[in-house]
């Protein structure tokens, strides 16, 4: 048990562990669909944990408004599918390249500027997208909302059926899969030399231009993937709620809850957010909400001050071996 | 020593009688519940919960049913809503589900409550679009087009002006009673020349109710909820609009209403299902009870959200029970029949269900605040007393009305 | 179909609305400019300053601005404990770590006044307060006017307390060079903890002017903070008179967007406003420099 406690991981096997337990989860659980819509938003918000960590994490540009992109992948592919009458299975890849446009909009001119102010920036955006959606009713149907968006179609194979609209644990396995797939695209991405770059970046800006790094295209680079996979489960919400507003599309929560996740796991990872992001939600649901009916979220509060300042590395953050890159395993 | 054998039979048999009658008895009801309790719209959900516990109880003491009533919080959030339905249906299996506040998480939640076949009764959500979809497990006990002809109705017979002047919260359920209301007036030959659109949230009212004065519009119509009311009374107040009523929407009079306006609150109309003595007449007793056992049990008199709370608890545990017939055998078709079997003079008026769910009688009640008191003016056949018009909170020289605060 | 008069009423409430902004975030803007920190918790302050007025009121007839230094005592209060307790330990670790903090904190502190005061809206209404004057025309009310002599004179209070005093000196020095203050002799974390109180102090004294103008809620601290913030990067750091001038800004441009299209577009502008200064001149209107 000690020995569990005390050493180090390398990302590799700490990325087994985690992924393994999102596997097994549902067994877990006995399949129960209670269980299940607990932790579906839970793989969701790791997935935009570790997206939104390739670009604070790596790429040291924080930004405070991802709901900005997890919105817009949200309403995107709903329009497509309702409107377009598209397949959602294509709706939401180009719902993930709306968000990758959209954050490319704000993000280049706000490239400039540094520190708290990008991040700010970020969240003006976010805002000024869910005013524009209450809007623009036409298109999005105002702050009515949209009903009814259908779930993703049924697949077939042989005998092997899959449906989305009352099964839960097909539902999960398809957030699990593409926060495989994400984390998957985070990984290599940071082994590749674009990844070397984002560390440059990183570490000082002046610096890596210096030596002949292109700083803005690098940070495009990570602003445009961490959007991509942010709309992604953007859109795969909307077709799991199957209902969308633009106060629930572009809620606040995805923009802080990313950055609780990833500093709770550990931001010097990839695979931290993910478990931050698990934790994070077992907590509150089965932990504090036992105390207090109504006021249970200021446990929550109260925990998020105390990790930041007892435990500013996050859960895995330690314990993780940082990998020299190039030799990373 | 006859006697005394006789006597101990006696009482075996007694008790044994007793306990299986205890075997026998019905066995306990259980009952859901989901409402925001934390959140944008805990206040709301908070309420409900208050008059659906005492539901549950009054119905415990006077069926000696036991009842297993199971509350969970969704937060404001329709995925948590969906979580909340998930695990009382799924897991702790309840016999139905009532509750739910507000259009964006009653959508959600009863499309959930449908999947798993549980019959689901909300008194949150009067958006028309939630019954589109013909769930057979969806009832609701109040919904939109009641509202609005309340409103209309009440403005054409009342009031006979020309020009209304309509404020509308952005959301989903303003919205759509404001368009409705605008459609109802506009077809009667009345001009609505303001039609104005405000966030959730705004506080400073005062450019748009410039327009309605720029308009010369005879009366506002305000839908919105009680931070917005709040909001245009005191902007209009210090603009003295000179304006012959106030009418509002939902949330009117009730006594949070009253506690924080005060003098400002008296002679602005109101819709509602239900005020302290506005039952029909033949619900005038329930009503006392009902409003006297809350005040026992809370400390405070019930507000109509709390009073709605009451009934659905009331209403499907009585279905329930209904269904489950002696045996106690409860089940989701058996409760779904009696409850499209129901046809009811309750507190608010007549409720029975149409096959969408829908009350089919669902008519709201227009009342006036006068001295604190809801007056209810509209229907004229169930209204309680004789509407001031025209009248504001405010007066044009900044006097206001005497009201105890 | 807008009239002239109803044009002017726009503008001037909106001038007052303004000023009043830029009160409501002088604690949020002092706050930055000199520790450079953003306190998300910063409307919940204000929201307790409101909270502390209304009980004030109901239970002792006290007017709200006669709460105001009590309610301004408790803000600041708490403003001196969370400083105390959690941020000093992480003054020198990044920015994002007291962003995350202070958000934290207002979650507690929201969630808090709900388990303590429910959820219900508070008004802060006295009646000689609502009371409506009218001049040519034009209408304000008594609490309207007093409101905005107060944020005014705070104003200018707190800029002849930070260029004239020398408590003030002490703190500017130090926003501007710690080293060299504090080789100056001037006790560093000391002046950190007084700062961060002031801004508590700040927040608290609006809250029951807020509350009387509008009403108290336990949610209704999110929505300060984040107009606060608007209104500090609009400004620019450094610049106490900057704010009122932003805010003025601020205010008659939401008023007018009513005014010419419809209400809800009002927070559009700010926003829009916002972002273009952002990235357009991030040193804000009247900023000194990053």
């Amino acid at each position: 048990m000690r020995a569990f406690a005390t050493r180090l991981w390398t990302e590799r096997q700490a990325a087994a562990v985690v992924l393994g337990t999102v596997l097994v989860i549902p067994f877990v659980l006995s399949f129960n669909p209670y269980y299940l819509s607990i932790f579906i938003p839970a793989v969701v918000l790791g997935a935009v944990s570790i997206a939104w960590n390739l670009l604070a994490g790596m790429c040291g540009q924080v930004s405070f408004g991802h709901a900005a992109f997890f919105g817009i992948g949200a309403y995107a592919s709903a329009i497509l599918v309702i409107k377009g009458g598209w397949n959602p299975y294509w709706a939401m890849p180009v719902a993930g390249l709306c968000g990758s446009l959209g954050s490319l909009v704000i993000g280049l001119p706000a490239f400039r500027l540094r520190g708290p102010y990008f991040a700010l920036v970020i969240l003006g955006f976010a805002e000024v997208m869910k005013l524009l959606a209450m809007n623009l009713t036409w298109l999005t149907e105002g702050s009515q909302g949209i009903f009814n968006i259908p779930p993703l179609p049924t697949l077939q194979s042989g005998a092997l059926t899959l449906e989305f609209f009352v099964s839960r644990t097909t539902n999960y396995y398809v957030a699990a899969f593409l926060m495989f797939a994400i984390y998957l695209v985070v990984y290599f991405l940071r082994r590749s030399n674009v990844g070397l770059a984002m560390a440059a970046v990183h570490g000082d800006e002046e610096t890596a231009s210096g030596i002949g790094v292109p700083v803005v295209r690098t940070k495009a680079v990570a602003l445009a993937v961490s959007a991509f996979c942010t709309s992604l489960m953007g859109a795969f919400y909307a077709h799991y709620i199957r209902f969308l507003s633009p106060d629930s599309a572009f809620d606040a929560y995805w923009s802080v809850m990313p950055i609780v996740g990833s500093l709770f796991g550990g931001m010097t990872t990839v695979i931290g957010p993910m478990a931050g992001a698990l934790v994070i939600t077992g907590l509150d649901e089965f932990l504090f909400k036992r105390f207090f009916e109504t006021g249970h979220k200021l446990f929550f509060g109260l925990l998020l001050a105390c990790v930041i300042v007892w435990v500013p590395t996050g859960l895995l953050g330690n314990r993780i071996r940082k990998s020299v890159h190039g030799a990373g395993r | 020593m006859k006697v005394k054998r006789a006597a101990v039979v006696g009482v075996c048999l007694f008790v044994s009688i007793c306990w299986l009658g205890a075997a026998l008895a019905a066995e306990p009801i259980k009952l859901g519940a989901h409402t925001p309790q934390t959140g944008s719209l805990a206040k709301h959900g908070i309420e409900q919960i208050k008059g659906i516990r005492l539901g549950a109880e009054q119905f415990e003491k006077k069926t000696g049913i036991k009842v297993d009533l199971k509350v969970y919080d969704d937060e404001s959030f329709p995925q948590k809503a969906i979580s909340a339905v998930e695990k009382l249906a799924g897991v702790d299996r309840v016999d139905a589900i009532v509750g739910g506040y507000g259009s964006n998480l009653v959508g959600p939640a009863s499309e959930a409550a449908e999947r798993y076949n549980t019959p689901y009764l909300t008194i949150g959500a009067v958006d028309t679009k939630l019954s589109a979809k013909k769930f057979k497990n969806f009832f609701r006990l109040n919904y939109m087009p009641g509202y609005a002809a309340a409103q209309s109705g009440a403005i054409k017979e009342l009031m006979g002006v020309k020009k209304v002047g309509i404020l509308y919260n952005s959301l989903s359920a303003t919205t759509e009673i404001a368009e409705e209301v605008k459609n109802q007036l506009t077809a009667a030959g009345l001009e609505v020349p303001v039609f104005e659109k405000f966030e959730k949230g705004t506080t400073n009212f005062k450019p748009s109710l410039l327009k309605l004065r720029d308009a010369r519009c005879d009366i506002v119509l305000v839908e919105g909820y009680f931070a917005d009311y709040f909001g245009t009374i005191k902007d209009a107040a210090v603009l003295s609009l000179p304006l012959k009523a106030y009418v509002g929407a939902w949330g009117i009079g009730t006594p949070e209403f009253i506690r924080e306006l005060g003098p400002m609150s008296e002679h602005v109309y109101g819709t509602s299902v239900w005020e302290i003595g506005t039952a029909p007449p033949e619900a005038k007793k329930d009503e006392a009870e009902i409003v006297a056992t809350y005040k026992a049990k809370y400390n405070e008199e019930p507000s109509y959200i709390g009073m709605l709370g009451y009934l659905s608890a009331k209403y499907m545990l009585e279905a329930i029970q209904r269904g489950g017939g002696a045996t106690g055998t409860y089940n989701a078709e058996k409760t779904r029949d009696a409850l499209r079997a129901l046809d009811v003079i309750s507190p608010m008026g007549r409720i029975a269900f149409d096959e969408k769910g829908d009350p089919k009688y669902f008519v709201a009640i227009l009342f006036q605040t006068q001295k604190g008191k809801q007056v209810v003016v509209y229907p004229k056949d169930r209204s309680t007393g004789q509407v001031q018009y025209p009248a504001v909170p405010w007066k044009k020289d900044g006097e206001k009305a005497e009201v105890a605060r | 179909m807008t009239s002239l008069p109803s044009i002017i009423q726009s503008i001037l409430s909106g001038l007052a609305d303004g000023v009043n902004y830029s009160l409501y975030c002088l604690g949020l803007a002092f706050v930055f400019g000199i520790m450079r920190i953003i306190n998300l918790a910063h409307g919940e302050f204000l929201v307790l300053g409101g909270y502390v007025a209304y009980w004030l009121l109901v239970i002792w007839g006290i007017n709200p601005l006669l709460a105001m230094p009590l309610a301004a005592a408790a803000a600041g209060g708490m403003a001196f404990l969370s400083y105390h307790i959690f941020l000093q330990r992480i003054r020198t670790t990044t920015e994002l770590n007291t962003l995350i903090l202070t958000f934290g904190l207002s979650i507690f502190l929201a969630n808090f006044f709900v388990e303590c005061w429910t959820a219900d809206i508070r008004n802060l209404g006295v009646d000689w307060l609502e009371h409506p004057l009218a001049f040519h025309g034009v209408y304000m009310s008594v609490g309207e006017i007093i409101t905005l002599v107060i944020s005014l004179a705070v104003v200018f209070g707190l800029h002849f307390f930070l260029t004239r005093s020398k408590a003030g000196l002490a703190i500017r020095v130090t926003a501007i060079d710690r080293d060299a203050a504090a080789l100056a002799g001037i006790n560093v974390n000391r002046v950190d903890l007084i700062a961060f109180s002031v801004g508590g102090i700040l927040a608290g004294l609006s809250g029951p002017l807020l509350g009387m103008l509008t009403h108290v809620n336990p949610g209704a601290g999110v929505a300060i903070t984040i107009k606060a913030f608007i209104l500090t990067v609009l400004a620019g750091v450094g610049s106490v008179m900057g704010l009122v001038i932003a805010g003025m800004i601020l205010g008659v441009g939401e008023a007018l967007t009513v005014t010419f299209t419809n209400a809800s577009y009002r927070e559009l502008f700010g926003f829009t406003l916002f972002l273009a200064i952002l990235l357009i001149r991030p040193t804000g209107l009247f900023g000194k420099g990053l």
